[in-house]
């Protein structure tokens, strides 16, 4: 009993000690490692999705409004970023839709430019449906242009923006349309702009980037 | 039961603890992995969904045209619209849920061949391949045998194609249409085996 009582109270070796350390900090490691890709998974998930549910919001909302357009009453709106023009809008009739593009900034990749289009208590605009009778949104393309609050409606969810490739062309008699627009995150870290497309490398450093172009093309028979 | 309690966990029990530990992780990578490719699966579908309903669209625009001869460009589609009826019609289109030949890449083994009158309605003007939008400035008809396989999710002329099914001859009526079967087939992401198809149908009248 007393050898058993001495045992007890020697406690273990170094080789023990070593052994049993590594052991537990491969299994930490693991755990660590497993749980960090849960979460990126995880994010990936939400982010793709995010992106998609605005992608088919704006598209949703895009096709109706220019199934019932008179085609004749079909106009763009123009702005110019980083001394190239963009198309920030579209007026299908009685409602118009504005948007600001972001893209990298070519002299400092770090920053990201954008036009500067913004709602009438000055926070800027992602993607607006816009009640727009009078067509404001394309005869008034100056940044002084404040969309209202009241009667607009934001498309896409914070966190969101619109970048290149985003067009609007129109088919010779002018009734079908075809709307070009790239949403994406708004991180600039993992966005290459170098070849005037956006593309999203996807990269987990930050939060995880994702960027999908969708194309609407609607047959504008308001007026047929 | 006081020295039982001083002894710790055995070799056994840590095994098992780490055992379990694992399976929970394994098994939650494995249903996080399966939902994003669900929901990658879901993008690509918006995708297909809005090129399955822009190509409904630019054969509603070509009918509409052939049927006024007013708005600029009708000639041009009157031709392309009279292709369909004189060149494309056939009795009855491919059953859903099947590929063609060109866009599989593999002998169509699963109903017999591909339709050969199948074609498809897409812009050739565009400088930037990648905007599709810039095609519509010169919609014309393409032949089925220009269709090729999709590098990703089916696009217009690379995994998505129309058949154009005859229809009207109902007694006493001179309703003449056509159902329009468009189809796409595409590898889905974190691809089996299956591949991915959607499609619909579009009855269009023209006389």
């Amino acid at each position: 009993m007393n050898k058993l009582h001495k045992k007890q109270q020697l406690g273990f070796t170094i080789i023990e000690l070593t052994l049993a350390m590594t052991m537990l900090s491969v299994m930490m490691l693991i755990l660590v490692l497993s749980t960090m890709q849960l979460v990126s998974v995880f994010n990936k998930g939400i982010t793709l999705k995010r992106v998609n549910q605005s992608g088919r919001t704006v598209g949703a909302e895009l096709q109706n409004s220019l199934r019932h357009a008179n085609s004749t009453q079909l106009n763009i709106r123009q702005s110019t970023l980083g001394g190239n023009t963009v198309v920030t809008g579209i007026c299908t009739g009685n409602t118009s839709y504005i948007w600001n593009i972001y893209a990298k900034d070519s002299s400092n990749p770090d920053n990201q430019l954008s036009t500067s289009i913004k709602y009438s208590d000055e926070a800027k605009v992602g993607f607006a449906k816009v009640a727009d009778p009078t067509h404001e949104v394309c005869n008034n393309p100056s940044d002084s242009y404040r969309v209202p609050r009241g009667g607009s409606k934001e498309l896409i969810g914070d966190g969101l923006v619109v970048r290149q490739p985003t067009t609007v062309a129109f088919a010779p008699g002018g009734g079908l349309v075809s709307v070009t627009y790239t949403l994406s995150t708004d991180s600039v870290e993992d966005i290459d702009d170098s070849t005037g497309r956006s593309t999203c490398s996807g990269g987990q450093v930050h939060d995880f980037c994702a960027l999908n172009t969708f194309l609407v093309t609607a047959y504008a028979r308001g007026g047929v | 039961m006081s020295f039982r309690s001083k002894q710790g966990d055995t070799l056994i029990e840590v095994m098992f603890a780490t055992a379990v530990a694992a399976l929970l992780i394994v098994l939650a990578l494995t249903i996080m992995n399966r939902s994003l490719a669900q929901i990658q699966m879901a993008v690509e579908t918006t995708f297909v969904r809005q090129a399955i309903d822009g190509e409904a669209e630019a054969l509603r625009y070509i009918r509409d045209q052939y049927a006024n001869h007013a708005s600029l460009g009708s000639a041009q589609y009157t031709a392309v619209w009279q292709s369909i009826i004189n060149d494309h019609l056939q009795s009855s289109a491919t059953p859903f849920g099947k590929c063609q030949p060109s866009v599989t890449g593999d002998p169509y083994n699963d109903g017999g061949e591909g339709s050969t009158k199948a074609f498809y309605i897409k812009g050739t003007t565009s400088s930037n391949p990648d905007n599709d939008a810039v095609g519509i400035s010169a919609l014309s008809l393409h032949p089925i045998a220009s269709l090729s396989r999709s590098e990703t999710y089916a696009q217009v002329g690379r995994g998505i194609w129309v058949e154009a099914v005859k229809g009207g001859g109902v007694a006493g009526s001179e309703t003449k249409y056509v159902d329009f079967h468009i189809r796409s087939c595409w590898d889905p992401p974190f691809s089996t085996n299956e591949k991915a198809t959607i499609g619909t149908i579009v009855r269009l009248q023209y006389e």
